[in-house]
């Protein structure tokens, strides 16, 4: 329940940025339903209105989503006795909000893999079906706002990712990893396409992995 | 072009999803992959948002103003209060007030 109160604002607000973005309601509504991930689709939506080209689009959702290939891992146990529809259809509802249900219930290990796949799909019904109202929504309250109303929305979205980013910082790699990844994202703002954007997280990611390495050798320096 | 780039943002999506339910499982990854993979979220965002707060559109030139201000005050919320809204209607409200 707590998740759903969530979910409905960053619906209403992805709706309104993305017609700000010159996105049609029909389009906002559709990005919804076919790409179901909320920060991928608000830099999408954000990326489209800087008529950024389609490939380096698709190419940071990618970026953008490839933890979900960490939450899909972590549920394998339970996935692989199922039919390929399930598969099917599990893989597709596989958004933040709905896996930190799952993962919990799955972690109790108190369910039969059928059981929490109609558990899987109950949690995901209620979630997405909420994102779709309320991306249609917001879409219709973008359409009659001003724009320098819903240009000042827009600002909410680097303010969401401060509040999902700030908390994880608590180790030297992650802060390594963010503050590297944010200079580089300055420093290379200007280059054309957004390639900044997947330069810097490129970079972001080989400092974290270099922190990494360079504590656990300390480490073993130690116990020799 | 807009229905084009979000059927890609799709595929992309529910590929990465898939993949680990079909054939490629985690195991049959190397290991600095899969602890690179750990930084993704950290560092994709921190990407995005640091040019939301000092942006530049030419070489070497950044802009320093309200968005700046509204950055760190949203920092500092979220690093002391780990409350989601609370950091989005401070970082508002700075940006709305001083912007």
């Amino acid at each position: 329940m707590p998740l759903m109160v969530g979910v409905a604002p960053f619906g209403l607000v992805f709706g309104a940025i993305a017609i700000g973005n010159d996105m049609s309601i029909v389009e906002a509504v559709g990005m919804s339903i076919i790409v179901l991930a909320g920060s991928s689709q608000f830099i999408g939506a954000q990326l489209i209105g800087d008529d950024t080209p389609a490939l380096i689009i698709i190419l940071t959702t990618f970026v953008v989503n490839l933890r979900h290939f960490l939450y899909s891992a972590s549920l394998t146990s339970f996935i692989r006795p199922l039919s390929k529809g399930w598969k099917g259809l599990l893989a597709y509802m596989m958004v933040d909000e709905v896996y930190a249900i799952v993962i919990t219930r799955h972690l109790k290990r108190d369910l039969t893999p059928l059981e929490l796949a109609w558990f899987f799909t109950g949690s995901g019904i209620c979630l997405i079906s909420l994102w779709w109202v309320s991306t249609l929504a917001g879409a219709l309250i973008g359409d009659v706002l001003p724009d320098d109303a819903v240009d000042a929305l827009s600002f909410t979205l680097p303010l969401i990712f401060t509040a999902i980013v700030v908390p994880a910082l608590k180790t030297r790699p992650m802060l390594l990893s963010a503050v590297s990844a944010a200079v580089t994202g300055i420093i290379c703002a200007p280059m054309p396409n957004k390639l900044g954007l997947l330069i810097a997280a490129a970079v972001g990611i080989a400092a974290g992995l270099w922190s990494e390495s360079q504590a656990t050798s300390s480490q073993s320096q130690e116990v020799a | 072009m807009i229905w084009l780039t979000i059927l890609g943002m799709g595929l992309v999506t529910y590929g990465v999803r898939v993949l680990p339910f079909t054939f490629l499982r985690e195991e049959m990854l190397p290991n600095w992959v899969r602890r690179g993979l750990n930084y993704v979220p950290v560092a994709v965002l921190s990407a995005i948002i640091a040019p939301e707060y000092l942006p530049s559109n030419e070489w070497g030139h950044i802009t320093l103003d309200a968005h700046l201000v509204a950055g760190i005050a949203a920092i500092l919320v979220a690093w002391f209060s780990k409350n989601t809204i609370l950091t989005i209607v401070v970082g508002m409200a700075s940006l709305l007030i001083l912007g």
